[in-house]
């Protein structure tokens, strides 16, 4: 064949090119630490690094939701520890409020620890945690029991919000797996219409009690039963409920843990490897270099002197 | 000597248009001067130079603008394409996928966090930025589009200038000698309109060039005459075409073809990715609309009005030429006053084959405690009481997503797509809660809504329910990477089989310094020995005179 020197340097010039691309885009490869850095780098790829992307973000909002969860809860599951000890202790007072041989006097002191009660019971069950009423259901605005009180301002009757106090509240935490977050005020306190109503024993109790009718006292005794049960089984719920969040979590931590192994097996630039590529495109680069710097210079012209 | 020195003078100009691109080699034909007989025998009277020629070899060229014009072809494809592929860029940190993400990230913590207004602005925050991502998406290939006009209209205008050029150099031939440079222009001015537009040239007889556009019969240059190329078409939208005197050119090659193709195709080029996004956009405008819409604020409003513009509100709803249509079924909504409590509530049987948007105004209208018209082809309701307020229940007809009325995003597609502004005006309104007209309540709390359209993210809601969001963006990045692949291999590829050409016309036509080096000293010798055998019949005559 007849070679020619523009034939030879369009040929270096051609593999120089070729070289020089290579490299470049080894090079952003390196300099992102990504193998996909465009969709056609690998269109597949791409598409499924952009599902894996998607599926991490996902990950992390179900992460999200049940640790904004976790606060309210873990408040609620206070409160009812609280509501639970003012039961026991108000049982318990009910039991010596019964005891037979005490005075007008006696019981009406009992009444007044009583009272106390009862207004902390309120004040426990209208709990908030950053501005949201935990009892309240749906409507976390408006304090859960509101109260009337007689002339010297003891609480008569308290009721729940008419606008309902048990509507659920959930968040999704984990694919497909809702969990309610909250607890409806009936769950833990019963409706204000039941014999069994926290405040409205106490409310019976302390009136019993100021009024001395030790068998009223007693008949309320066996009521705090069911009351305790009820508020046992809400912390039973609550409980149960803070599991299923920590469950998801940790569900949560290891599909994210794969997802981010494979998208890294997809997108993610073997770091080595690249290194390795890039000093032999160097080396291949430099010989061509080389070759068309040796090839380019000789002419017979160097030669007629 | 005077062959000699002809032949010294073309090898000279050999060398020095050794690197002159289209340069043809040229060489000096030497014949024996016609012998004469004398007395004693035929003798020889010389040499002399019968032509120069041009080396050159009409089917390597033929071959070689084939290619070229192919190249061309795909390297104006690949460069678009590349273009459209950065703008897609990585996944992860940026762009649409991320913008995405965060949309519907947002909506979840609107449900972690329903009565909070901090949560409400950053959700109001990740819409704006998915929409003006998406739009700005869309603006990037809308100007890749009107560029890819002008390009076309400027390579049309290099076309018209070198088909002119073309056709003067024509004439030139046609009033006189074949000129070698001339040729070598022609051959030059081809192969730039190879790479333009694709074309098959053939030269005549007389030394003329004719020159049609490839793959048609159209006539380009025909002696000395030229026919100049037209562009019709818009910058953006539409179809561009060329035509050359009223004659519509299909499907061109070269760089115009290439430029054309992406700027016309519906199958992979702008138009096509343009209405992908247009697709994915809509997609989730009515997915998260259609939730939104059947859902309450934390505060409501007295009247809603729809974004949608109904050009005929008196056709019917299925025939309005709507971008989403209606089907049939329930729209509830009801009544609150201002302090939330329940007023009242109805629900409107919609079907669109027979509704129009006056007889669903007119249907809402009579409902109880309920206003409703259509203002500029608009939908508007309000609450007839001033003081209260408008919710909306489930609606089963779609009417709602449709009109725009209490949407998350207004707009259809990905040009059009925004945050409400309502909304942005009045953050309240996102709609977290559902109102429930049975219990005659909307709660602060209330996060259902919120957690529907967070969990639209993991759902089947686009292409027809077949895709999740993300799949979808995934299919979109996968298209435009497998176009922007697959010009760039062929870009290669054409450009390999170019070289494999250029190598072929180099063997001919090139210029070896080499072999001119050498031919400079051959002629170079053979005119020192013209030179000596003068100074020899020189010194003889010398001698002769001598003896005189």
């Amino acid at each position: 064949m007849r070679v020619t020197q523009t034939l030879l340097s369009d040929r270096a010039l051609a593999a120089l090119r070729e070289g020089l691309s290579r490299m470049a885009k080894t090079q952003n490869q390196l300099g992102t630490g990504r193998r996909i850095n465009t969709p056609s780098d690998d269109p597949a790829g791409h598409s499924i690094a952009t599902r894996l992307t998607a599926r991490v973000a996902t990950l992390d909002q179900y992460d999200r939701q049940a640790t904004a969860a976790q606060g309210p809860m873990m408040a609620t599951n206070d409160l009812l520890g609280s509501l639970s000890d003012l039961a026991g202790r108000a049982q318990e007072l009910a039991v010596a409020g019964a005891t037979g041989g005490l005075g007008a006097g006696e019981r009406a002191g009992i009444a007044t620890e009583v009272n106390q009660m009862l207004e902390e019971v309120v004040a426990v069950a209208n709990g908030s945690e950053q501005g949201r009423y935990l009892l309240g259901g749906q409507e976390t605005r408006t304090a859960p029991l509101s109260v009337t009180r007689n002339v010297n301002g003891d609480i008569t009757a308290a009721t729940w919000n008419p606008r309902g106090v048990d509507g659920t509240i959930n968040a999704t935490i984990s694919d497909g797996v809702n969990v309610q977050t909250n607890i409806g005020g009936t769950a833990v306190l019963g409706a204000d219409t039941d014999s069994t109503f926290l405040p409205a024993l106490l409310v019976q109790l302390r009136d019993a009690l100021n009024t001395n009718n030790q068998a009223a006292v007693n008949a309320v005794i066996d009521q705090f039963n069911a009351a305790t049960t009820r508020l046992g089984a809400a912390q039973a719920q609550v409980g149960g409920q803070l599991q299923a969040i920590d469950r998801a979590t940790s569900a949560n931590d290891t599909a994210r843990t794969a997802a981010k192994a494979a998208l890294s097996a997809v997108a993610d630039a073997d770091v080595a490897k690249i290194a390795v590529d890039l000093s032999q495109q160097e080396a291949v680069y430099q010989a061509a270099l080389h070759a068309a710097s040796q090839a380019i210079q000789p002419s017979l012209l160097e030669f007629l002197k | 000597m005077g062959a000699a020195q002809l032949a010294q003078a073309t090898v000279g100009n050999n060398a020095a248009n050794a690197s002159t691109p289209g340069y043809s080699r040229r060489r000096v034909n030497l014949v024996e001067a016609p012998s004469v007989r004398l007395s004693g025998g035929i003798f020889g009277t010389g040499v002399q130079a019968a032509n120069v020629v041009r080396l050159r070899n009409a089917l390597i060229d033929t071959q070689r603008r084939a290619d070229s014009q192919e190249l061309n072809y795909s390297q104006a494809q690949s460069s678009i394409l590349e273009q459209v592929d950065s703008l897609l860029g990585p996944t992860g940190d940026s762009g649409l996928g991320n913008a995405l993400n965060g949309l519907f990230s947002a909506f979840g913590d609107l449900a972690s966090h329903p009565e909070d207004a901090a949560t409400r602005q950053a959700l109001l925050g990740q819409g704006q930025g998915f929409a003006d991502a998406v739009r700005q998406t869309r603006d990037r290939l809308v100007s890749m589009e009107s560029d890819g006009f002008a390009s076309v209209s400027d390579r049309v205008a290099e076309v018209n200038s070198t088909a002119q050029r073309l056709a003067d150099i024509n004439s030139q031939t046609l009033a006189g000698q074949p000129d070698p440079s001339l040729q070598d222009e022609q051959d030059r001015l081809v192969d730039r309109l190879s790479e333009l537009i694709g074309v098959r040239a053939t030269t005549r007889a007389d030394g003329t060039v004719q020159v049609v556009v490839d793959g048609t019969g159209i006539q380009l240059v025909d002696g000395a005459r030229a026919t100049a190329l037209t562009v019709s078409g818009t910058p953006t939208g539409g179809t561009v075409s060329l035509s050359v005197g009223g004659a519509t050119l299909g499907n061109p090659r070269g760089e115009i073809g290439g430029l054309l193709h992406m700027r016309n195709s519906s199958v992979d080029g702008l138009p096509a990715a343009i209405s992908k996004l247009d697709t994915l956009a809509s997609g989730v405008i009515a997915a998260v609309n259609r939730v939104h819409a059947s859902g309450s604020g934390l505060t409501l409003a007295q009247s809603v009005t729809g974004s949608v513009t109904v050009s005929n509100p008196a056709a019917t709803l299925a025939t309005a030429g709507l971008w989403l249509t209606p089907v049939a079924g329930t729209l509830n909504i009801g009544v609150f006053d201002a302090s939330g409590n329940f007023v009242s509530s109805g629900s409107v049987s919609v079907d669109p084959s027979t509704m129009s948007l006056n007889g669903l105004a007119t249907a809402l209208d009579a409902l109880p405690n309920i206003d409703a018209s259509v203002s500029g082809g608009k939908l508007v309701i309000s609450a007839a009481n001033a003081a209260n307020r408008i919710a909306f229940g489930p609606d089963g007809s779609d009417s709602l997503v449709a009109l725009g009325v209490n949407g998350f995003f207004t707009g259809t597609d990905a040009a059009s797509i925004q945050v409400s502004s309502t909304l942005q005006a009045t953050p309240n309104l996102i709609a977290a809660a559902q109102a429930n007209f049975t219990a005659g309540t909307i709660s602060p709390g209330d996060n259902r809504n919120a957690l529907a359209l967070a969990a639209l993210g993991t759902s089947r809601i686009l292409a027809g329910g077949t895709q999740t969001p993300d799949e979808a963006l995934g299919a979109f990045g996968a298209d435009v990477g497998t176009w922007a692949r697959s010009a760039s291999t062929r870009t290669s590829t054409q450009q390999a089989l170019l070289d494999a050409a250029n190598a072929q016309l180099q063997q001919t036509s090139g210029v070896n310094l080499d072999e001119e080096l050498a031919d400079m000293v051959k002629y170079q010798h053979a005119y020192e020995a013209s030179a000596k055998y003068i100074s020899t019949v020189n010194s003889m005559i010398d001698s002769l005179m001598g003896i005189l």
